[in-house]
């Protein structure tokens, strides 16, 4: 089964041509393409799905959303599969989603040329302005209230930032297929979703504590269509990790990518101050519809 | 680096503008090798900001608009009138001229003056690709 080997060969194959970033670190989304390839103003994004997302379809979805928004509108997204993966199923499942399909067999420069016939599916503005509004409000939520908190107690949050479930734990369960995320962990009010990871956690890193719940938020607030985000309603994560806190440097670093997945990482182990964070963002989103952004 | 390095390639920029800024970032990668930590943080902060200057600028011009004078001015312009009607949040205009505008001008206008340690510049420069990210975006 693959682990990037066929992206690791493509990108071998393409450096003397193209500029080239294998597993590339772009710095607003934390579910980055494979590989990245551009010149002359045209610009590719190959994915090539994990085990993980030959199982659960949905995350490797959520990965395309994301990159397509961390990325231009001309990019063009192309789904790998070797061979071990065609018998999955996911080529059928998941190839609308893409601009084209590559197998391990087809040559470089068809698959190239394959992309570029494609036309480009851009995202729309009003989601692309409504995720960078609330990127920009979640990273702001979490630098205001902590520094409100040492003036004043608050007056929300008397339930230790318990949030009452909603109908859009309903949509969740509908929505999210098995193995996509984790659900049994979260509150849910009527636009927010809140992790709050329990401080014996078993020890692991903010990624991969935070990764079990990444795809909730912009599963419920996309509806995809061919690959592209659509307006569906206007939904905000909070987590906090469990107690074994990364270093504050790592959390300002994931804070941003976070955000714009639609998450706000609160590191506070005070409760009232998870719930203020996560009343501003709910008032925010229940006030921002789509068509107002 | 790379990953920027392709955005810039995937841009609409011209091709001698893309190897130029490009060559930018090649610079903060090669600074990295520097030994003495306050002359690598300030290569990298000087080259970042060159490479971002001139993707904010280049695209700019490109969308229509006069040459902004500096990266304050540039950020008013991508919120004022955008790049081809995408235009750049207000909140992140004034994100990015705090974390970017204003520190970067400290280190680069006000004699002795260093960032305080490896970690603050490092969030500098990610703030720098990630609005040099951001701003591609919207093209």
């Amino acid at each position: 089964m693959s682990s990037q080997a066929l992206a690791a060969r493509l990108a071998d194959r393409y450096k003397t041509e193209y500029t080239v970033s294998l597993r590339p670190d772009l710095p607003n989304t934390l579910a980055p393409p494979d590989l990245m390839i551009a010149r002359a103003g045209r610009l590719i994004a190959f994915f090539e799905p994990t085990r993980l997302e030959v199982r659960h379809t949905q995350r490797l979805l959520v990965r395309l959303v994301l990159s397509r928004l961390a990325l231009p509108d001309n990019v063009r997204c192309v789904l790998l599969i070797d061979e071990s993966t065609l018998s999955s199923g996911v080529e059928l499942e998941m190839r609308h989603h893409f601009h084209s399909v590559a197998t391990s067999r087809a040559a470089p420069r068809s698959i190239v040329n394959e992309a570029f016939q494609t036309p480009v599916r851009e995202v729309p503005r009003t989601v692309r302005r409504h995720v960078q509004l609330q990127a920009a409000l979640m990273l702001d939520a979490v630098r205001s209230v902590r520094a409100d908190s040492a003036k004043s107690d608050l007056a929300a949050g008397k339930d230790g930032g318990k949030v009452a479930s909603s109908s859009l734990a309903l949509v969740a369960q509908q929505q999210l297929s098995k193995g996509t995320a984790t659900l049994s962990d979260v509150d849910f009010g009527d636009h927010t979703v809140v992790v709050k990871r329990p401080t014996d956690s078993p020890r692991a890193s903010l990624r991969q504590e935070f990764q079990r719940y990444v795809s909730i938020v912009p599963l419920l607030t996309f509806s995809i269509d061919n690959g592209v985000p659509y307006p569906a309603r206007a939904v905000a994560g909070v987590f906090r990790p469990s107690s074994q806190l990364t270093p504050s440097i790592t959390v300002q670093r994931f804070a941003r990518p976070a955000a714009m997945a639609g998450w706000s990482i609160v590191t506070s182990q005070d409760d009232q101050v998870l719930a203020r964070v996560a009343e501003r963002l709910e008032t925010w989103a229940r006030n921002h519809p789509y068509e107002r952004a | 680096m790379t990953a920027l390095q392709a955005l810039v390639a995937g841009s609409p920029l011209p091709p001698i503008e893309i190897g130029r800024i490009n060559g930018e970032f090649e610079e903060v990668f090669q600074a990295g090798r520097i030994r003495l930590s306050q002359r690598r943080l300030l290569l990298q902060v000087l080259h970042s900001s060159r490479a971002l200057d001139s993707t904010l600028a280049g695209l700019i011009v490109l969308s229509g608009a006069a040459a902004p004078k500096s990266l304050g001015s540039a950020l008013t312009v991508l919120k004022r009138t955008g790049l081809n009607g995408h235009r750049l949040a207000e909140t992140l205009r004034r994100q990015y001229q705090q974390d970017i505008v204003d520190r970067r001008n400290t280190y680069m206008h006000v004699a002795g003056a260093f960032p305080g340690t490896t970690a603050e510049i490092a969030q500098l420069l990610d703030d720098m690709q990630t609005c040099c990210a951001d701003v591609l975006a919207l093209w």
